[in-house]
């Protein structure tokens, strides 16, 4: 049972990763929490949705359709609610309020258009289980895996290759010497939130697909999990990001297989926490510690 | 100017006048009803609101005494607005007698209200044991104890295995009062009863979608049955989940279950699950068939439990109130009326979902009918 | 006096504002805080367990404040040395860690809840306490530990500098709001009569955080502002009831944009 509950912690973790993985792209950037991130991954499951049930098509554009909804929703966000604050100056709560209210109303209008209980995603890859030696994977999950794979493997090139790539690790270096430097820091902002929304939009289609269910409070829950991560992984690190992705989706399968499974939430704040008392920088050092 | 007939006109004036005041008004027999109509729990209280349009329509007329009016005001799920719109139905509204809440905890939070405030509550679907039998002589419930619907499932269940069940484990939501209440007290008690032995208890929580570490869990117990007490929504990820992971094994559910969505949700995956209610839109008879065929002609989905019970609730009310001749005159006099016909209530006919009755603690009493997933839809368990 | 109808909504309106006032003080030392509901919790559970053991109220109360005073201090505690979003997120774990608690602790009905609270609440002890937090409020400006709250929050080394002792402080305002939260948590058991570990989870703490946001940090009428309404508009406002959330999200995305600091600007500091 061992390595079954592993690989079903590496599935769950894959997707706790990639919404992770938008959260400290975001933060390292613009030194911000987005905390409508996870509303922006339920968007993306439901224009997943939306891609399946009107045009019957199958997961593969499903996750285009989501990855594009999230992007532009994310970018969205960003004008609306980033922008205009960034421009006045930093207050500290401004930020914060302002994406909780964000994702107040992407929550509300959702459930208006959707109803508040979940919705069955409609999906063929469920069916087809595959027996690799000790432990079992159906097809989503294995779908799950490879594009959660793929959608990293594709960041990390695009992080470490492109000049947009390039010129996002300089503004999160520091953003005015970035902009002394000629880079312009407010396209680069978009492009980060877009690549972070995309992210999120195809862990909420890759969710839809394997569960089978979406909510429209499904991103609040998720938003959470995100977060734990991003503290887990360090704030600002992309593989720690990925790497606590993994450490809390395993951590919580474990949880679930051997304790009550009633805990498994505490279980994961309580991994949170004391990583927060004992490391408190996260797995991964980043340039961004959590002291003063 | 004081004259002879001025006098006598004013007097006549004031005699007529006192004849029109004196005389009462034909009184509306007022009943308050609450319903989740907004926010978590809204698509129970569509279908609440969807039953009280078709019963109004039918039923809100009572004759000599007069019409039936419902006061409805929304919870919104929430237990502060319980409280307060509870209390504003007794004092402000002077209501004859309440209907609802929806929630276990919205009654926790009510019913006390209803004691101290002398009026009859009933709530058509609350179903955590024991709150009307801690708030006695007011507070009712119409839906059976879980007790009652689960011994006769089981014994059902049981039978019909070609391989005897010995072993199960047991898939609950522990958030959920109901089903956490059922899924560590009353399955395992009746379960035991009947010597079989419970391997393990796995738990969930409402509103998860992850169910793969629990289902592997249970796999490598290899059970002989599978219990799930759960609301429809985790009930069918979970039997999706249990099925996905290749656990044939046969499955019987709680009564959070009933609802049409079990099915929608857990698509192929919840043929031949068992569960009992009294209320299922399979119902062969030909006054629930009509009703059923008449509220999807109308709403254009199919009704669920929440519906069902709240139209036989006020239809029992109605009932009562035709019975003890209530006219909405004298408002306490009504209260009392209302809650010692309720008190004792045997066998009455509820057009849903049969004959009635209300036991000493409170809770309604009948005789469930054990049903099985087929195609989609909950028929007659053969 | 009051029909029971807006008596009943008055007394929870009072609580919400105490709500407000425990995120108010260590938010005005720049904690910020999302897991009041927890320290809610922690006072409402005690509270409701003492006096079905016969203790009467007012000490029951005091004793509820005190053992979420005492968590404050322990919460509160490794958040001295982090930066303020990670305090976010410790106190935001922090309350689910006390609502899978209170979910599971069977002794205190577990997810069943605990029911049979003896309606002891009543709208003047409400109001009082409402004074009482209000008047805290108002003086603790012209108090040294008040004064060091105001300092922190504006420049936390400038302050170290100037001799203030930042861990102190800190803990104490965290402690202090901790207790707050704690008490209204026993007036609110005993105003429901029935508790879960679900009326305590983060949608508590989140909408404490709207008060305290809406009114403003930096005026002590704030959280009272913010509190009545959140709280008074639904009702007020029927039509507005389906799109609750969303109007108060475009309020909030609309405040952050040009009043970041709440409704009320800070009062003017007396020229000397």
């Amino acid at each position: 049972m061992f390595m079954q509950q592993l690989a079903n912690g590496v599935m769950l973790g894959s997707t706790y990763a990639l919404v992770a993985i938008g959260y400290t792209l975001i933060f390292g950037v613009l030194r911000l929490l987005h905390l409508a991130h996870g509303e922006v991954f339920m968007v993306g499951a439901f224009a997943g949705l939306q891609v399946v049930l009107l045009w019957h098509f199958g997961p593969l554009l499903a996750l285009i359709g989501g990855l594009l909804g999230a992007a532009v929703v994310g970018v969205v966000i960003e004008l609306v609610a980033f922008r205009p604050i960034r421009r006045r100056g930093n207050s500290h709560l401004a930020p914060i309020v302002s994406t909780i209210g964000a994702g107040l109303v992407l929550q509300e209008v959702m459930t208006k258009i959707f109803g508040a209980e979940q919705t069955a995603f409609p999906s063929n890859l469920q069916k087809q289980v595959y027996n690799l030696g000790v432990v079992a994977v159906t097809g989503s999950q294995l779908f799950i895996l490879v594009t959660a794979a793929a959608s990293m493997l594709i960041l990390h090139q695009f992080v470490t290759r492109t000049r947009y790539g390039m010129a996002m690790r300089a503004a999160a270096e520091n953003i005015q010497v970035a902009s002394l430097l000629g880079i312009n820091v407010d396209s680069v902002v978009l492009v980060t939130f877009a690549a972070a929304s995309a992210l999120a939009g195809i862990a909420g289609v890759l969710v839809g697909l394997n569960f089978n269910a979406i909510s429209p409070f499904m991103g609040f829950d998720m938003g959470i999990k995100g977060m734990a991560v991003m503290v887990i992984g360090g704030l600002g690190s992309i593989y720690g990001a990925m790497a606590g992705g993994m450490v809390l989706g395993i951590a919580e399968v474990l949880s679930v297989a051997y304790l009550d499974s009633s805990l498994r939430d505490a279980f994961a704040f309580g991994l949170m926490i004391l990583i927060l008392i004992i490391r408190p920088q996260g797995l991964f050092r980043t340039g961004i510690g959590p002291e003063r | 100017m004081l004259n002879k007939t001025n006098m006598s006109r004013s007097m006549l004036l004031a005699f007529v006048l006192a004849a029109i005041w004196a005389v009462p008004a034909s009184a509306d027999v007022a009943i308050g009803v609450l319903i989740p109509a907004s926010g978590k729990g809204a698509s129970y209280g569509r279908q609440q609101q969807n039953a009280i349009t078709m019963f109004m329509e039918k039923y809100a007329d009572l004759g000599a005494a007069g019409k039936m009016k419902l006061v409805i005001y929304d919870t919104r799920g929430d237990n502060t607005e319980a409280i307060n719109l509870t209390r504003k139905l007794i004092d402000s509204d002077q209501v004859d007698a309440i209907v609802g809440p929806e929630f276990s905890g919205e009654a926790e939070v009510a019913f006390p209200l209803a004691v101290r405030g002398e009026t009859p509550m009933v709530t058509p679907m609350a179903a955590k044991a024991g709150i009307a039998a801690a708030n006695r002589p007011w507070a009712f419930r119409f839906a059976l104890t879980t007790q009652n619907v689960y011994r006769p499932l089981l014994d059902a269940w049981l039978k019909k295995q070609a391989k005897p069940i010995k072993t199960v484990v047991i898939f609950m939501d522990a958030k959920d009062a109901v089903s956490s209440f059922d899924g560590k007290k009353i399955f395992p008690a009746l379960l035991k009863e009947r010597g079989i032995e419970v391997l393990d208890t796995v738990s969930f929580q409402t509103g998860d979608i992850d169910y793969s570490a629990q289902v592997t869990r249970a796999k490598a117990l290899n059970p002989d049955g599978i219990v799930v007490s759960a609301l429809y929504n985790e009930a069918a990820h979970a039997v999706s989940e249990i099925r996905k992971q290749g656990m044939t094994q046969p499955i019987v559910g709680g009564v959070g279950i009933n609802d049409p969505r079990f099915m929608q949700i857990g698509g192929a995956a919840t043929e031949g699950v068992f569960a009992a209610f009294d209320f299922y839109t399979a119902n062969p008879k030909p006054s629930v068939a009509a009703w059923v065929a008449e509220y999807v002609n109308r709403f254009h989905e199919k009704p669920s439990n929440a519906a069902g019970e709240m139209y036989d609730t006020l239809y029992l009310m109605r009932e009562c109130i035709k019975k003890t001749g209530v006219t909405g005159a004298d408002v306490k006099q009504d209260r009392v009326k209302i809650r010692d016909c309720w008190t004792t209530m045997k066998n009455w006919e509820a057009p849903l979902t049969g004959e009635t009755s209300i036991d000493k603690d409170g809770d309604g009493t009948r005789i469930p009918t054990v049903l099985e997933v087929h195609d989609g839809n909950f028929v007659l368990a053969h | 006096m009051l029909g029971s109808y807006w008596e009943s909504v008055t007394i929870f309106m009072g609580i919400n504002c105490l709500m407000a006032v425990s995120l108010y003080i260590p938010m005005s030392a720049g904690l910020i805080s999302l897991g009041q509901g927890g320290f809610m919790a922690i006072g409402a559970y005690l509270c409701a367990v003492l006096t079905k053991a016969d203790v009467p109220f007012l000490p029951a109360l005091a004793a509820g404040g005190c053992a979420a005073a005492i968590a404050g201090a322990v919460v509160g505690t490794p958040a001295l040395r982090i930066r303020g979003i990670y305090v976010m997120i410790l106190t935001l774990g922090f309350g689910e860690i006390v609502r899978v608690f209170f979910a599971n602790f069977e002794p205190t009905g577990g997810a069943s809840g605990m029911g049979g609270i003896r309606p002891l609440t009543t709208l003047w002890q409400v109001v009082a306490a409402d004074g009482l937090a209000l008047l805290l409020l108002w003086r603790i400006r012209h108090v040294r530990f008040g004064r060091a709250m105001i300092a922190i929050h504006e420049d936390d080394l400038a302050a170290e500098t100037m001799g203030i002792n930042l861990t102190r402080t800190k803990l104490l305002s965290f402690s202090l709001g901790a207790l707050i939260a704690g008490i209204a948590g026993g007036f609110y058991a005993h105003q429901a009569l029935f508790i879960d570990a679900n009326q305590f989870d983060f949608s508590r703490s989140a909408i404490v955080f709207l008060y305290v946001i809406l009114g403003g940090v930096a005026n002590p009428f704030g959280p009272f502002v913010g509190a009545a309404i959140v709280t008074l508009l639904p009702e007020m406002l029927r039509f507005v009831q389906d799109w609750r959330m969303t109007v108060f999200g475009i309020a909030l995305m609309v405040m952050a944009i040009w009043r970041p600091d709440g409704l009320l600007p800070a009062p003017r500091l007396r020229q000397r």
